[in-house]
């Protein structure tokens, strides 16, 4: 079609709106295909590397390495495993250097440099830490106070991402890396070194899942007397001892329960005893009793009769004095005194005759029979007394007796109860002693469970995170270009319409003439189609060449062999087909809809006003008015003006945001952490240092949701008097309080339930949030320490974390991690410098994007309305008032996408950038220093000033006689 | 009757602003005949060439174009209709402004697969030394020679004139009358000129006048003046 020949010529007089409009895609394009690229790149790298090098599908390490025919055992079952001890020696500038020996299955060594080594004090170095430190092949390293020769520098594809922990937040290739060295070096090694990690890489054939490996490896047995490591070794036996003592101590407990039941028997049978002598003692006292009530009843009588028998008596001698003529006369109670002197006074005379001496017998005779009388009374007296104070002490006795056979009725069945319990306790302790035997023989033996840590690849960011990282540029990317084309196509299908426009008589002659609206509608589309896909194909190219720049980074810091160029498919199609089809479909629609228009209309230029163009304006100024109507009649203009500063300012707002929220990052890990070391000890000492404080730290996992899967979280236990932390601890069991970058990481809030899992030993774990408190680095879970100790089982003083704020001295071999505010700070500082060149290019693009923009619809809104300037002109006005009135109404439109797009930019970055650092340990926000949105606002202004300098030189050239030209 | 037109009527807007052009115009022309539609400023003659030309509706009534019904045309067929019938000239020319001359007159040389010869038409046309400039490097009258050398140039059997020589001077307009004159003869083409020129009134075989919507004088000229003879 002839009428296309106008389309170079269109090009060429309009060169700099559509190179512009070229340029921009070109750019962008590149800068999305490269960076999509480098993804690609990247993975198909690591994709070739790990197959050719046998990725492992995980790893474990255990205590006790897994003898051949444990080994042999798991492979038959459908594990493949290699071992992959290593011990981690100090190496050049203090760096860590973690020393394997060399590979043959399993995660092998792709050497980029020299050769493997195979003889004693050689060893292959990663390469970056090769390269960090200078070294190469054919040079010395001292590693663990012993030089070795380099042989040669490589990769592994478990190390892809050279982290120490698996759950560092970044690598220091210069601080921390891998060598090889051959098996006699390394058994050397093992030989001098008890702090080697006995860890396996395993591969499966498809015939066990990872988690039956798991399992297994848990029930497989291992003899513990040789675990290598002395402070395990330490740990085991104070379990065995423990264990010992917990033996003894039940055998000795039933030993003492036989003992009771045996004494309990014998007092049961006593007391049964006793019960029986009891019952008879009562009846004997009973009987007793009644004998001597009856004994007591004839005591009176008993009593008169010998007083009456005395009395007698006594009359009876009185009768006899009487008789002898002795007018004496005696009672009872003086009878023997009278008697005495009577005898004492008649054996004093001196009259010696036989009368005297028998009165004196006589006396003596009377005195005696008295005497005996008396004595009979009182004695009778005093048995009747007798018989009365026992029946009286028998009744008691009784009593008494009764109440001892009812005692010794109950102890002897206290004592049945006793002997029974005692024997039921004596034959339960036999089964309790059976049971306590079981209960260490069986469950007391999961101390020694072999298995330390079980890591499936796919958890493994070691060896996931390098194309994790690259995924998500690559989808952001991606996402990104597909904005900015259909920008730029809706931009360019505004500047077709502008031709229209300007031809619309012309268009209408033509459809007068017999053209449909199919041959103009191709017609017209073929600029937009050769631009967008002109530009494409160059910006695919460029993207494609850009590749091996963009990828410096991704190259510099995870370590992979050399890359190979790819050209995916769908990254062809996307570069050159989406943005054609996107250009299809957005010119289609616009310029198809601007065809509609009939012939006649066409041909009279008439247009379309927008209602908004009849608004009301009242009262307001000419000035304000003129730019309100002129920002009307223009609003497709406007409009797409405002998405493509939109989308500017949002990039500007992501450049920002990367740049604000590494710094805080930075700053808030050097402020928020108090303490300057933290030891994580893999052996804690039984006593800790004084100078440390002591907390006890647990690595859990949580459910990610940015990613659909899990990350690593420390929960860590400390009590009140840390000084390292100034939040309390108070709260109910299993109240947690979180960081603000677990927070912001997994989005908890306070009140949330949130559970986390040890995967090890598949248990998972319910806390509530309490509290949110500033913690930077890491991702933290606060508790205290005593309520940490209790929910994972541990004794009362146990901790395997100090915090001080200076280096502690602790062997070696008990630590297993130490972290330092300055390791922190340089990790933060690296994360920074790699961001940085992200963060320039985005702000740059951010600018060019604007300006561009900017620059192309104003100067169309400009050429639209050249006939109302050369108007005004010709009416007289001024240069300054011209700029002001047209002019003027672009920064309605600028102020107005400035004002709107800040705000609503930051908040969709807010949303999408933790997807971007999802698997970034570490929550990070995307954070903007105030000073960053008035440096914005000064690019957007400065921006602003220059294009409308350049417009303004522009408005300066249209002639007074446009107005002439423009007649019709 | 190549064109029979039968009681039309065309109106715009509504309420206070409903205006009626045409009121109801019957008239019919003869194929070969050129025709000048005469009349003040909204008398409603564009109208009536635009409505022929089926560049705009009508209310009521029919306009047969070679016994063709085209008010019952939808927009494709009447896209076809333009396209093998119509040639337009226009006051203000309508050149595609960076196509050249000639290439202007292939832009309608596209639509028709027995094109007129373009060299023959640049010549008849005075244009062949021009062939190859842009629109903006022409006079006005160069202009409107191009214009009508795209109209022809599919050797319509309708031309449909609206003030061909309303934007030119005295010499150009003349130079243009005769061309339509020329054409005519040369390849019998039917033509409609809309025009204030009443000097045109006397070189055509037919005038109407329309006034307020009407035809208020329609008539054959049985002499015809050579438009080099015109005076005005």
């Amino acid at each position: 079609m002839i009428l296309n020949k106008r389309i170079i010529r269109e090009l060429k007089e309009n060169w700099v709106r559509y190179g512009a409009l070229a340029f921009l895609i070109i750019f962008s394009l590149g800068l999305v295909v490269s960076m999509a690229g480098s993804t690609d790149v990247v993975n198909y790298t690591i994709d070739t590397n790990n197959e050719k090098n046998q990725l492992e599908d995980g790893e474990f390490s255990v205590y006790v390495p897994l003898t051949k025919n444990q080994q042999m055992e798991l492979e038959k079952m459908g594990a493949k495993t290699e071992a992959a001890f290593y011990v981690d020696l100090p190496g050049a500038e203090k760096s860590v250097l973690r020393v394997f020996k060399n590979r043959n299955n399993i995660n092998t060594i792709a050497l980029e440099e020299g050769s493997l080594a195979d003889q004693i004090g050689e060893i292959a170095l990663e390469k970056h830490y090769a390269e960090k430190h200078g070294i190469r092949v054919g040079q010395s390293i001292e590693v663990g106070q012993k030089n070795y020769q380099v042989t040669g520098t490589g990769t592994v594809p478990d190390y892809s991402n050279v982290v120490q922990n698996v759950s560092d937040v970044l690598a220091d290739l210069k601080q921390f890396s891998i060598g090889f060295v051959a098996e006699a070096e390394f058994n050397q090694l093992l030989a001098g070194d008890s702090n080697i990690e006995y860890n396996y890489s395993y591969k499966l054939d498809g015939n066990l899942t990872a988690t039956e490996l798991k399992e297994k490896l848990v029930d497989l047995d291992f003899d513990k007397t040789k675990v290598a490591n002395k402070y395990m070794q330490e740990i085991i036996n104070t379990i065995e001892k423990g264990k010992n003592d917990l033996s003894g101590g039940v055998k000795d407990l039933a030993d003492g329960t036989q003992k009771l039941a045996n004494g309990t028997s014998a007092l049961q049978q006593g007391s049964n005893e006793l019960a029986d002598g009891a019952g008879s003692l009562a009846n004997g006292t009973d009987q007793l009793s009644s004998g001597l009530g009856e004994l007591t009843n004839s005591n009176a009588t008993l009593n008169k009769a010998a007083d009456d028998v005395f009395q007698g008596m006594i009359a009876q001698v009185n009768s006899e004095f009487e008789n002898i003529g002795m007018t004496v006369t005696v009672t009872g109670d003086n009878y023997s005194s009278v008697i005495d002197s009577l005898i004492k006074t008649i054996d004093g005379s001196d009259a010696n005759t036989v009368e005297v001496l028998n009165t004196l017998n006589t006396l003596n005779t009377m005195k005696a029979q008295l005497d005996s009388y008396k004595a009979f009374k009182e004695g009778l007296r005093a048995y009747t007394n007798g018989v009365e104070s026992a029946y009286s002490g028998s009744a008691e006795l009784s009593a008494g007796a009764d109440s001892l056979y009812q005692g010794s009725v109950t102890l002897a069945n206290g004592a049945n109860t006793l002997s029974n319990g005692s024997a039921s306790l004596n034959s339960g302790m036999g089964e309790f002693k059976s049971q306590v035997t079981n209960f260490i023989n069986e469950n007391m033996d999961y101390q020694y469970v072999n298995l330390i840590t079980f890591l499936e690849a796919g958890d493994n960011q070691r060896i996931t995170s390098c194309k994790s990282d690259a995924a998500i540029n690559k989808n952001s990317a991606l996402i990104a270009g597909a904005i900015i084309i259909t920008l730029i196509a809706y931009m360019i299908s505004v500047f077709v319409i502008h031709t229209i426009d300007k031809e619309s008589a012309v268009i209408g002659a033509l459809y007068s003439m017999g053209y449909v609206k199919k041959e103009l509608l191709r017609h017209f589309m073929i600029l937009p189609m050769l631009i967008v896909a002109a530009s494409a194909i160059l910006g695919t190219g460029l993207g494609f060449v850009l590749i091996g720049e963009n990828i410096k980074e991704n190259v510099a810091y995870y370590s992979y062999p050399g890359y190979a160029m790819v050209f995916p498919p769908y990254l062809l199609i996307y570069g050159v087909l989406l943005p054609v089809m996107i250009a299809v479909l957005v010119n289609y629609l616009v310029i198809n809809s601007k065809l509609s228009m009939e012939p006649l209309k066409l041909l009279r230029r008439e247009k379309k006003q927008h209602q908004l163009a009849n608004i009301d304006l009242k009262e307001m100024g000419f000035i304000n008015r003129y730019r309100i109507r002129q920002l009307l009649r223009e609003i497709r203009g406007n409009i797409t003006m405002f998405w493509g500063l939109f989308i500017a300012i949002l990039l500007m707002v992501f450049g920002f945001s990367i740049y604000g929220s590494v710094s805080a990052y930075v700053n808030n890990v050097a402020s928020d952490v108090e303490y300057n070391y933290l030891y994580l000890l893999k052996y804690p000492m039984e006593t800790a240092p004084n100078d440390a404080t002591k907390a006890y730290t647990e690595s859990l996992t949580a459910d990610l949701y940015l990613t659909g899967g899990e990350m690593d979280v420390t929960v860590q236990g400390i009590d009140d008097k840390n000084p390292y932390f100034d939040f309390p601890l108070d709260g109910e069991k299993n109240d947690v309080i979180i960081s603000d970058s677990v927070a912001n990481k997994f989005g908890y809030k306070v009140g949330d339930e949130i559970t986390l899992s040890d995967n090890l030993e598949d248990r998972n774990y319910n806390f509530r949030i309490k509290e949110v408190v500033n913690f930077a680095s890491g991702l933290y879970v606060f508790m205290d320490i005593k309520e940490m100790r209790e929910l994972f089982g541990q004794e009362d003083d146990y901790y395997n974390t100090l915090m001080s704020d200076h280096e502690l001295d602790i062997e070696a071999g008990r630590i297993a991690t130490v972290i330092t505010v300055d390791k922190m700070v340089a990790a933060a500082r690296q994360m920074f410098t790699m961001m940085y060149g992200l963060v320039i290019t985005i702000l740059g693009a951010s600018v060019l994007l604007f300006a561009i923009v900017m620059y192309l619809l104003v100067k169309m809104m400009i050429d639209k309305s050249t006939f109302s300037i050369s108007l005004i002109k010709v009416f007289g006005y001024n240069e300054r008032e011209i700029k002001k009135l047209y002019l003027g109404t672009t920064f309605y439109t600028v102020a107005l996408s400035t004002l709107i797009a800040i705000p609503v930019s930051k908040m969709i970055i807010n949303k999408i950038y933790p997807y971007m650092v999802s698997n970034v340990s570490a929550g990070m926000n995307a954070t903007m220093a105030p000073q960053s949105y008035l440096i914005m606002v000064a690019i957007i202004l400065s921006t602003y000033v220059i294009v409308n300098f350049m417009i303004g030189r522009h408005l300066k050239k249209i002639s007074l006689v446009e107005i002439l030209k423009e007649r019709e | 009757m190549f064109i029979e037109v039968n009681d039309i009527k065309k109106s715009y807007g509504e309420g206070g602003s409903y205006v009626q052009v045409l009121k109801g115009v019957t008239t019919g022309i003869e194929k070969g005949q050129i025709c000048a539609i005469l009349g003040p400023s909204g008398s409603g003659k564009s109208t009536l060439l635009n409505t022929i030309g089926g560049l705009d509706t009508i209310d009521s009534g029919s306009i047969k174009i070679s016994n063709i019904e085209i008010t019952k045309l939808n927009a494709k067929q009447l896209s076809l209709y333009r396209r093998n019938y119509l040639g337009f000239i226009f006051q203000f020319y309508n050149l595609v402004p960076n196509l050249t001359v000639k290439e202007n007159i292939q832009v309608c040389e596209y639509l028709t697969k027995s094109p007129l010869d373009i060299n023959e038409l640049l010549e008849i046309l005075g244009l062949t030394e021009h062939q190859k400039k842009f629109p903006s490097q022409l006079s006005g009258g160069q202009q409107q020679r191009c214009a009508i050398a795209r109209a022809l140039i599919k050797n319509p059997e309708l031309l449909l004139c609206d003030e061909p020589t309303g934007a030119l001077d005295y010499q150009a307009s003349r130079e243009i009358l005769m061309l339509i004159e020329k054409i005519n003869q040369k390849y019998g083409t039917t033509m409609l000129i809309v025009t204030h020129n009443t000097a045109i009134k006397e070189m055509v075989h037919r005038v109407i006048k329309i006034k307020d919507g009407q035809i208020s004088e329609d008539y054959a000229n049985s002499v015809l003046k050579l438009a080099s003879q015109l005076e005005w």
